[in-house]
């Protein structure tokens, strides 16, 4: 059934675009993704049949820009700036601390699903620097200390909300 | 319209409250403090007949966020919060004492400062673009057009041919401030000699530079500004669409631009007939969809048309065959940003800000260890010693000047002995460095040269679009190389290596990214050589920074037992009693730092 569903919501995505126009593909799938979260296999090659290019195509440019996600994010987004700024005032080394307090590596999300942890080349808050971005709040002049809290506060409230359910 | 225009002088005499609303400040607070003040004063009759309170643009001064500037005498405050908003609107708004406390310290002259104006930070500056921003609110048109705006395309478009406006253009000596330098006229004519339609005019501002963010606060602070500027491109080019090419990360920008180009078309200022003339022009946004190589214009080019962001060869140039092989013409947001000024100001009088062969201001990016950073709006021919000690107001904490970077990755490192240079396309080049996008981070002794090489060398390969050899192939050697010398696996033969590397990527990679992203390693080469050497033969590093080129021990007779270090520890590898000397476990350390900076009695010995 939610299947069925999810197909529908990509047709009728792509019945808004026009079949013979290829460059309105980057705008199709930044629609799909606004809707899914993230582009799959089934997206990709529904959308290669209705425009008439090879999924391998579609592939590569989705591949090539860090605005496509090809996997399934996590329900949180962490993204730590790595910019010059950021870099100077010790953002490689909390990007490093944060890894290990996830278990995973950047790019990666964990295993239940919850945070994906994303490395940001800059944010333009560079006066503010170290900067974090999760879920479009931003956090300025963060340490390892401030953020592993928020972690641990996602990661409270989260289980609060399976025992409410 | 006699209502509208009794509330239009109501709204003048009333004094004004403007929180500033960029991305920066609202990040740290500034949108519960708006909300709070905005209502606090809605509520209030006596208040919200006196006060009007409204957003505006970016002052540049992030820093301080958020802040607000109240009154006829611009008094202002900063760093607030809903706690101290609540007490500046009993105090100041409502009995009229101002509330000294939250007011700028000046650490040099040991005193308050009062007014938006006397802060050393805006006087030292000459500010043309960001003159009015902060004033201005960057949601509504009618405060842009009552500060002037779309004057200037008003009278363009009635008395000016739009090829006198490309020679003006040129004439006046702008030179293309997304990092190129190119004479922005030139390209403007030979857009305007195109024939074929469509035209295109493209605002680029995909950002990506580490380091730099004028793009984003001109976005969020003035869009209208932006957006006149693409409009007079379009009629001096005799363009038909417009483009502003946004990060999707610059949420805010983004929104502020999407409000911005619906209301002109409301108002009729945007569409088939602008403000009522024989011209029509269409702006919409596209996304850039997130890699550093589509900032250059054959990627953007490509990455709008829905392709892999791979540069091509150069010509044909984007105005001969650009989008969708119309002719393109591709401008940096900034420099859209000066249009108006030009014209407004005259070109003579613009011409002589700056030097000779850059004229105008530019916007610079300052952050990194200096006390003030934020955005700084000088013309060149401006000193490094000017916008670091004199705006910048010196190095942050007690640290020592040891390098500038500029330019961000395609820029390059330059030495504290040079100071006193002027910062200019021509001169810059002089020094082996690029001007970039114009965002500069001061760096302390803290800082080594060596890792910060290597930095932008994972930057510039993570970024590499890998369709030529020379940049894929090249990046990660020379990357490797680093990464080797940084471990302390090098050898002296590794700099021939490296010099002969990049040289071979200056010779033939086919973009900008390829050429210029061996610019902080060459820098390093001709400015840090024995640093680099010390990190090679000695295995030494003297910043502190390469881990496997450290060690820590805390000298026992100096230690008093403080216990700040043990405290500061992030992976509690200092051990020891309050009183009596500590010591640090070499297996835990992660030679981090932190205990060496901390302690109060330089007890710990760094080798």
């Amino acid at each position: 059934m939610h299947e069925i569903k999810k197909s529908n919501i990509i047709d009728k995505i792509l019945a808004r675009y026009d079949k013979t126009k290829k460059s309105e593909l980057s705008k199709i799938l930044l629609d799909i993704q606004n809707e899914f979260g993230y582009l799959n296999e089934e997206i990709i090659k529904k959308t290669a049949n209705y425009l008439g290019i090879s999924s391998t195509e579609i592939y590569g440019f989705a591949s090539f820009y860090s605005m496509y996600n090809l996997e399934k994010p996590g329900k949180y987004i962490i993204k730590i700036c790595k910019g010059t700024a950021c870099h100077v005032k010790g953002s490689s080394r909390l990007i490093k601390e944060i890894e290990g307090y996830l278990g995973i590596k950047e790019g990666e999300t964990t295993k239940d699903g919850l945070i994906k942890l994303e490395v940001a080349s800059c944010l333009g808050v560079c006066a503010l620097a170290p900067v974090v971005i999760i879920n479009e709040k931003t956090y300025t002049r963060v340490n390892a200390k401030i953020v592993k809290s928020l972690i641990d506060e996602i990661r409270a409230s989260h289980k609060d909300g399976e025992k409410d359910e | 319209m006699n209502n509208n225009d009794t509330e239009k002088k109501d709204s003048n005499q009333k004094e004004e409250i403007i929180i500033c609303s960029n991305s920066a400040c609202l990040s740290s607070g500034g949108i519960e403090v708006f909300i709070y003040i905005f209502m606090e004063v809605f509520n209030n009759p006596s208040l919200s007949e006196k006060y009007v309170v409204k957003k505006g643009g970016c002052h540049g001064f992030c820093e301080l966020g958020p802040t607000a500037i109240v009154g006829k005498d611009k008094i202002f405050y900063i760093k607030l919060d809903v706690n101290k908003a609540k007490e500046i609107i009993d105090e100041h708004l409502l009995n009229g004492r101002i509330v000294e406390k939250y007011l700028f310290f000046d650490t040099v002259n040991k005193k308050r400062v009062y007014r938006y104006d006397d802060l050393q930070f805006f006087q030292k500056q000459k500010r043309i673009l960001l003159k009015t921003s902060p004033f201005v609110d960057p949601e509504s048109l009618d405060d842009y057009i009552a500060n002037g705006g779309f004057k200037t395309l008003e009278i363009l478009l009635d008395k000016y041919d739009p090829f006198k406006i490309c020679d003006m253009i040129e004439e006046s000596g702008l030179r293309g401030r997304g990092g190129g330098g190119f004479i922005t006229g030139k390209k403007w004519r030979l857009q305007a000699e195109q024939i074929s339609q469509p035209k295109y005019v493209i605002c680029n501002g995909d950002e990506g530079d580490p380091g730099t963010f004028m793009d984003k606060y001109l976005l969020e602070g003035d869009p209208y500004r932006i957006l006149e500027g693409i409009l007079i491109a379009g009629y001096a080019t005799m363009s038909n669409i417009g483009i502003v090419y946004l990060r999707k990360e610059y949420d805010i920008a983004v929104k502020r631009v999407e409000n911005a180009i619906r209301t002109l078309y409301d108002r009729k200022i945007l569409g088939n007939s602008v403000m009522g003339r024989l011209f029509a022009f269409d702006i919409r946004i596209e996304y850039a969809p997130g890699a550093y190589i589509s900032g250059e214009e054959t990627a953007l080019i490509a990455a709008i048309e829905s392709k892999r962001g791979n540069p091509r060869v150069k010509p044909p140039y984007p105005v001969e065959k650009g989008l969708f092989n119309s002719p393109t013409l591709i401008n940096n947001v900034e420099t859209f940003a000066n249009i108006r000024e030009i014209i407004n100001m005259g070109i003579e009088e613009y011409k002589n800000i700056g030097t000779k062969e850059s004229t105008g201001t530019k916007l610079f990016t300052l952050s990194g260890s200096v006390r003030n950073s934020g955005l700084v709006e000088m013309p060149f021919g401006v000193t490094f010693n000017e916008l670091i000690n004199e705006i910048g107001g010196g190095m942050l904490k007690v640290s020592k000047l040891k390098a500038i970077q500029i330019g961000g990755a395609s820029g390059g490192i330059l030495p504290a002995s040079l100071i006193n240079e002027e910062i200019s396309f021509e001169n810059l080049k002089k020094l082996d460095a690029s001007l970039g996008a114009g965002g500069i981070v001061v760096l302390d002794e803290f800082t080594c040269i060596v890792e910060m090489a290597r930095y932008y060398l994972e930057f510039a390969q993570s970024e590499s679009c890998g369709f030529c050899v020379p940049c894929r192939e090249g990046t990660q050697k020379l990357l490797k190389l680093i990464e080797d010398i940084i471990e302390g696996n090098g050898t002296l033969e590794y700099i021939d290596k490296i010099k002969n590397i990049s040289e071979v990527m200056y010779e033939t990679s086919l973009c900008g990214l390829g050429r210029e992203s061996i610019n902080p390693v060459m820098s390093m080469l001709k400015y840090f050589e024995d640093e680099l050497i010390e990190h090679i033969v000695d295995k030494k590093c003297r910043a502190g920074v390469c881990p496997k080129l450290v060690r820590y021990s805390i000298n026992p007779q100096e230690c008093i037992g403080c216990g700040a270090c043990k405290l500061n520890c992030p992976v509690n590898a200092i051990s020891g009693i309050s009183g009596q000397y500590h010591t640090i476990d070499k297996e835990l350390c992660i030679r981090c730092g932190q205990c060496f900076k901390i302690c109060p009695k330089d007890a710990i010995i760094r080798s």
